[in-house]
């Protein structure tokens, strides 16, 4: 058994509230695979950001409580329960967020996980600081009865102890004196990208090894610049094989971030109509350095 | 498998004592209430002014693991889970995750995995309750759940902002600093472990409690509807422990001990007393409120490692861990205590 991606559903042009964005895709992805909310056992919010620098609660109950999904105990329907939280860990976080939710639908601890991210500045504008672009993502999880098909294998990795992520983000609370809830500070190197993309194709390298050189249809990835992923594809072993790859950076005018992976499977979708038989591979690359794979077969 | 357990765990308290008459003292506008006398609290901890979230996690680790048979390079997995995210001050850091520092700090393997988690003051039993299910499906063979909590910035906040005698801050100032950490593995016994565990979130009631940077001040605030709240549990708790209890058949006589979430001892005790009818009486109410105030994520493991100390709470006893946070969060945990080395 493993778990597949019953529906996705992405959220652009909807302003800037990683909140309400997040909220507006998980309620299109529960419509599309014909859902009610109570029906989510659990609610996972991978998105880095947050509104208002809320520390708490959880984003996640949040926007649960948006969805209308388990707003309260009930004894005449105890089963129609949710548990959520956030998980937090840059780019690589929906990729983990999958992991735990594999665990929870395998297990059988929950029924349905609906993951959702998207990230936006802190201050809810379009903030020319904020180096990503505010999309919403949904992707509803189940477990499929067919072992062949679903989220198969996953790995992880970061950089040496001694090397520095190569990208930052916090708030010096001092310096923003009482405009706290709507700043933020972000730090990139300039050396990121190739440091980036050093990680994330030892990763890939590593993981075709372990996984017996698996043929790789798509390769769904973090897409850092134009061409990033194409980059990726030349320079890792995937050269060797005919992998196509989703262009997320042209497409969006920037960097999606957590809201990549759902982005990428989302257009995979629309440019393939029946996707049947294929290998994805899902590849994540962020700041810690950390780089996430996930073997996924449709 | 059938069970994961506790198989180290590492609590460390900053030195400093800072006492409730002490915080009171200092204010402009006193509470309309006996803060002291409502909520138990007498004492807390206070940072160092080199402490920080990041510090007060580590030390917890180091603590954690001398009590391990494991090193670090044969963990497979850290999960961070503080609602605060301090590191060098009052900077909250988002990128890189707090357990990226960990990880690389304790020299973990490359490829061990890591990520945090923020789920208020359920935040440890909600890195328990992932670890427990990550390590049954077989996605990691044991990890490291850790929080160091930072909290009192919001006390700080609240002691220039209250000029209200019923403010939305007061529950600010019950807070202490700590930090602990729990190593989980598959439990080698059905001596030992994590019986059964539940957690709910009741989203209806999520806005009852907000923490965030103060637009007053610099700094972190926390505004909560404590009255709200308290109603709110009051009503759902004898239910909710009602369900577990018809669920997986257990009641309070089954256990030695419960941990509540740290909140207040009065609220504690009358919400516990509510759920007799339910649930049943639990023999042993464990509260360290007087000496510790609440540690937010960290509570259940500050208290059941000063009632190990003690020798209160002893191997082979089951304690029921009670959460409760913002969210709404409910839930239970079952757990058979093994030999927490060290923690004694």
């Amino acid at each position: 058994m493993g778990s597949i991606i019953k529906s996705t559903s992405i959220v652009t042009g909807n302003g800037f509230s990683a909140i309400t964005n997040a909220t507006q895709a998980g309620r299109d992805c529960l419509e599309q695979a014909g859902l009610d909310a109570n029906d989510i056992g659990l609610l996972i919010n991978a998105g880095v950001y947050r509104d208002n620098n809320i520390m708490e609660p959880s984003i996640a109950s949040l926007i649960q409580k948006e969805l209308n999904m388990g707003l309260d105990f009930r004894a005449d329907a105890p089963h129609q329960a949710t548990f959520s939280f956030d998980v937090v860990n840059g780019a690589c976080g929906f990729l983990n967020a999958v992991a735990i939710a594999d665990s929870f639908l395998r297990n059988a601890t929950a029924r349905y996980a609906l993951i959702v991210c998207g990230d936006a500045h802190p201050s809810q504008t379009d903030h020319p600081e904020f180096p990503y672009v505010a999309v919403g993502a949904a992707a509803l999880l189940s477990l499929s009865e067919d072992s062949s098909k679903g989220f198969q294998r996953f790995s992880y990795l970061s950089n040496d102890y001694d090397q520095l992520s190569h990208i930052g983000a916090y708030g010096d609370l001092e310096q923003f004196g009482d405009q706290g809830r709507g700043r933020g500070q972000f730090y990139f190197n300039n050396q990121y990208i190739e440091a980036f993309r050093h990680l994330n194709v030892e990763l890939i390298n590593r993981s075709l090894a372990e996984w017996d050189q698996p043929t790789i249809d798509f390769l769904l990835g973090s897409d850092l610049e134009t061409g990033y992923c194409h980059s990726i594809c030349d320079t890792s072993n995937l050269r060797r094989q005919t992998t196509r790859v989703m262009e997320l950076h042209s497409h969006f005018n920037g960097d999606p971030h957590t809201a990549a992976h759902i982005a990428a499977f989302h257009q995979l979708q629309q440019e393939v109509p029946n996707p049947a038989g294929l290998s994805l591979l899902f590849s994540a690359v962020g700041s810690g350095d950390a780089s996430a794979c996930a073997l996924y077969r449709t | 498998m059938t069970m994961t357990r506790f198989e180290s765990i590492g609590v460390y308290l900053p030195e400093k004592e800072v006492t409730t008459r002490e915080l009171i003292s200092s204010m402009d506008t006193e509470p309309m209430f006996d803060l002291e006398k409502l909520t138990g609290v007498k004492s807390r901890r206070w940072r160092a002014e080199h402490e920080d979230c990041h510090s007060l996690a580590l030390a917890a680790i180091e603590r954690c693991l001398v009590n391990s048979r494991y090193e670090a390079d044969e963990i497979d997995i850290i999960i961070c889970t503080s609602i605060t995210r301090f590191k060098d001050g009052l900077k909250f850091v988002l990128e890189p995750c707090l357990s990226s520092f960990l990880k690389k700090r304790l020299g973990m393997r490359p490829d061990a995995l890591n990520f945090d988690i923020t789920n208020a003051c359920a935040g440890m039993f909600t890195g328990v309750h992932v670890l427990d299910q990550m390590i049954k499906s077989g996605a990691v063979r044991n990890g490291l759940i850790v929080s160091g909590e930072c909290i009192t910035p919001i006390s700080e906040t609240a002691l220039k902002e209250i000029n209200n005698p019923v403010d939305e801050q007061f529950a600010s100032l019950t807070v202490g600093d700590s930090g602990a950490a729990v190593l989980m593995d598959a439990s080698p016994t059905e001596d030992e472990g994590l019986e059964l565990m539940e957690l709910l979130t009741l989203a209806q009631f999520s806005d009852f409690c907000y923490g965030m940077p103060s637009d007053k001040n610099p700094g972190v605030a926390m505004y909560t509807k404590a009255m709200e709240i308290h109603a709110t549990v009051i009503q759902r708790l004898p239910q909710t422990l009602g369900h577990f209890a018809d669920k997986y058949q257990v009641s309070g006589s089954d256990f030695e001990h419960v941990i509540p979430h740290q909140t207040s001892e009065r609220a504690i005790r009358s919400a516990l007393a509510l759920c007799s009818e339910t649930f049943g009486d639990i023999p042993n109410i464990c509260v360290a409120l007087d000496r510790f105030g609440n540690t937010s994520s960290t509570s259940h493991f500050v208290v059941l490692s000063d009632y190990l100390k003690q020798g209160i709470i002893e191997p082979g006893q089951r304690v029921l861990m009670l959460v409760l946070a913002s969210g709404i969060v409910l839930g239970i945990a079952s757990v058979k205590i093994g030999q927490l080395a060290g923690a004694h």
